[in-house]
């Protein structure tokens, strides 16, 4: 048996589970309280693979009903019946495209264990044979992988793979049977619900300069410093928000910061781009947002990526799927539904901040600074009413027929032809969201401060007040829910960002006959 | 234009769209986001406009259907009621009709889907481009 060599198969792995079905999990193997080493148990799992620029992870979506005496412990090994594997391959196919299956079993007793459970020989050998045929049921890309659960909620994943059987000779070789293929063992175990647990198996508390973050340690401990170097927090846009943000989490002692804008710096930024100086000019603005981040940073092995594109591509969005938050500061409607349907599928809480100002037509100022979260255990945000379907869809016209910038009203003033719709900005607006934003991250990853409170926040320009908004679960008819750990299964809305070429001097693609629809760089790769 | 190379749920809702209503349906280029769909057998109701009362027209349908809703339609020549009343939503920029321009396509009108009329039906399921001609057709009847 092999481990994985194709370039998919190369990628990092994870495992993300959301805390509800987590719950169940733990229900369904370890029910008995009382007998916490009793025999062993299992199920079944519908799962599907999200993919990232450098990173796979396997969503376990639903765990499969099974019926009394469908698996049961025999004193040789934990024997899975032939009507539950129907049942399970059933539901995959009636599933969405690329649902695969994951078979479980438990590691009794230890219950304040917290170290991950190693698979037996037989474990492995069954399993192979278990998924190997399971792999020819499903179709071609559909993930097969096997888990294993102790007592105190740790998980072993492993992920195979079968080459498919061309000819009934190769059917018959043992390249293709249960000892062929190739496996990968997923490196980090995901909890994803109001807050975040990740496990790494490693302990890595390395501070590069420890009386920097001596502050925050009295209040969260190396264990909380850990967590945050292990982290690793995608910022869409580095605009007048998501410069702050970045700096921030670079400050905080994040281990792993992904920035995407295309955009460039202009003097009008300058009033608002902390940290710019006037030899960033006409410069992407994720160059000197990478510079201040590494000055910055406290964590030791500090990592930034920074990506030259947009969220609402997948040249743009690939990467930020490899992170486990993602701050969202792009101000465009187009972005935040596409991150909005991330958040579901991959399985990423997105917290995303803006500011919106308007002119009345007697001259007062009025607005809101606004931060919302969405993913597992939150409403998303177009519930939240952060964005609508029609603002959506207008984001997707070229720059001159999307009328007025939402951020910005002004008695209907529409953009002159050649002149993109800008929105005013304010730096001290920017830091009120962007400390925001930061402090809804240590909340999800930290628990700090405790708050239960996970919905929206308002600051109301003419008021100087912050108030907690009152959506707190999406709308009856809302399918995200229903989306949560689909990954590449679901369609998730990326296109062409019409703002793109034209900010970025980028051959335009609006208005052009014959243009290819916009591919998604892994399309063809069996994923 | 190869269709193959449309997501899944707008190739699903061209088969629906043929199968149900419109045989001939079909991509003709996608431009941005959005695909130009020939709808070669649209209603005009005959009480508010002159014969022919079927014709076709391209609907701009998103890319990203049913997730995104229709802006748009592009037709050959310009919409006239017997009432001659002019059209709300027609847009003088010549650069919308282009793409079907040498298939005949002169008129862009920039309908949305929560323009003068309300809001159209909440588009779910790639089945749902059958509701997106029946909104076309009542647009051009209440237009």
């Amino acid at each position: 048996m092999d481990r994985a060599t194709n370039s998919q198969r190369l990628k990092a792995l994870q495992f993300s589970i959301t805390d509800r079905v987590h719950a169940l999990v733990l229900r369904t193997l370890f029910d008995d309280a009382r007998d916490p080493f009793g025999p062993e148990k299992g199920f079944l799992g519908l799962i599907n693979a999200g993919t990232g620029a450098t990173r796979r992870t396997l969503y376990l979506r639903e765990v499969v009903p099974q019926e009394s005496g469908w698996v049961r412990w025999t004193g040789d090994g934990l024997r899975f019946a032939a009507e539950y594997f129907s049942r399970g391959l059933t539901l995959a196919a009636q599933s969405t495209t690329g649902t695969g299956l994951l078979i479980v079993h438990s590691h009794p007793g230890g219950f304040g264990s917290n170290v991950s459970p190693r698979p037996s020989s037989p474990d492995l050998f069954h399993e192979r044979r278990l998924l190997c045929q399971a792999s020819r049921s499903l179709p071609e890309g559909a993930p097969v992988a096997s888990g294993i659960v102790s007592g105190g909620g740790r998980w072993r994943l492993r992920e195979y793979w079968w080459p498919r059987a061309k000819t009934s000779e190769q059917a018959r070789s043992r390249a293709f049977g249960p000892n062929g293929g190739s496996f990968r063992d997923a490196e980090r175990v995901k909890l994803v619900g109001r807050e975040l647990g990740t496990f790494s198996g490693r302990k890595n508390v390395q501070v590069a300069q420890p009386d920097a973050v001596d502050s925050t340690l009295r209040l969260w401990g190396t264990d909380g410093q850990d967590v945050l170097n292990g982290l690793s927090v995608g910022v869409a846009g580095a605009g007048g928000v998501g410069g702050m943000v970045v700096e921030q989490l670079s400050r905080l002692g994040v281990g792993h910061v992904t920035v995407v804008d295309y955009d460039t710096l202009k003097p009008e930024n300058l009033n608002r781009a902390q940290g710019a100086r006037r030899g960033d000019l006409r410069k992407l603005k994720i160059a000197y947002v990478k510079r201040l981040a590494r000055q910055s940073a406290t964590a030791h092995g500090f990592e930034i990526k920074v990506v030259p594109a947009s969220v609402a591509e997948w040249e743009g969005l690939r990467p930020l799927l490899d992170c486990d938050v993602i701050l969202n500061a792009a101000d465009s409607a187009f972005a935040r539904q596409v991150l909005d349907h991330a958040a579901f599928a991959y399985q990423i809480p997105v917290v995303d901040g803006g500011t919106v100002f308007m002119i009345e037509s007697d001259g007062r100022i009025t607005g809101r600074s606004q931060v919302s979260e969405a993913g597992p255990g939150r409403p998303c945000l177009e519930c939240q009413g952060v964005y609508t379907r029609e603002e959506a869809t207008m984001a997707r016209e070229s720059p001159f027929q999307q009328g007025p910038n939402r951020y910005l009203t002004t008695a209907g003033k529409k953009p002159a032809r050649g002149e993109l719709p800008r929105a005013p900005s304010v730096i001290s607006h920017n830091g009120l969201v962007s400390s925001l934003m930061v402090q809804r991250l240590l909340r999800i990853a930290l628990g700090f401060p405790p708050s239960v409170k996970s919905w929206q926040q308002r600051f109301y320009v003419e008021l100087g007040e912050i108030r907690w908004g009152s959506v707190l679960d999406c709308e009856a008819d809302c399918p995200k829910r229903s989306w949560t750990g689909l990954g590449d299964g679901h369609p998730t809305p990326v296109g062409v960002d019409p703002f793109f070429p034209l900010k970025n001097g980028r051959e335009s693609t609006s208005n052009l006959p014959n243009l290819a629809t916009p591919r998604d760089p892994l399309a063809g790769s069996g994923h | 234009m190869d269709e193959e190379t449309l997501p899944p749920p707008l190739k699903e809702a061209l088969q629906v769209l043929r199968k149900a209503r419109m045989p001939e349906a079909k991509v003709e280029v996608v431009v941005g986001n959005f695909a130009y769909v020939w709808l070669p057998d649209v209603v005009y109701d005959p009480t508010k406009y002159p014969a022919p009362h079927r014709r076709g027209l391209w609907a701009r349908v998103p890319i990203q259907f049913p997730l995104i809703n229709p802006h748009g339609i592009v037709t050959r020549g310009q919409l006239n009621p017997v009432s001659s009343h002019p059209i709300k939503g027609e847009s003088q920029d010549p650069s919308m009709c282009a793409p079907v321009q040498q298939l005949g396509g002169t008129h862009y009108y920039s309908w949305t889907w929560s323009g003068e009329l309300g809001e159209g039906p909440k588009l779910n399921a790639p089945s749902d481009i059958l509701g997106v001609v029946s909104w076309i057709e009542r647009r051009i009847r209440n237009a």
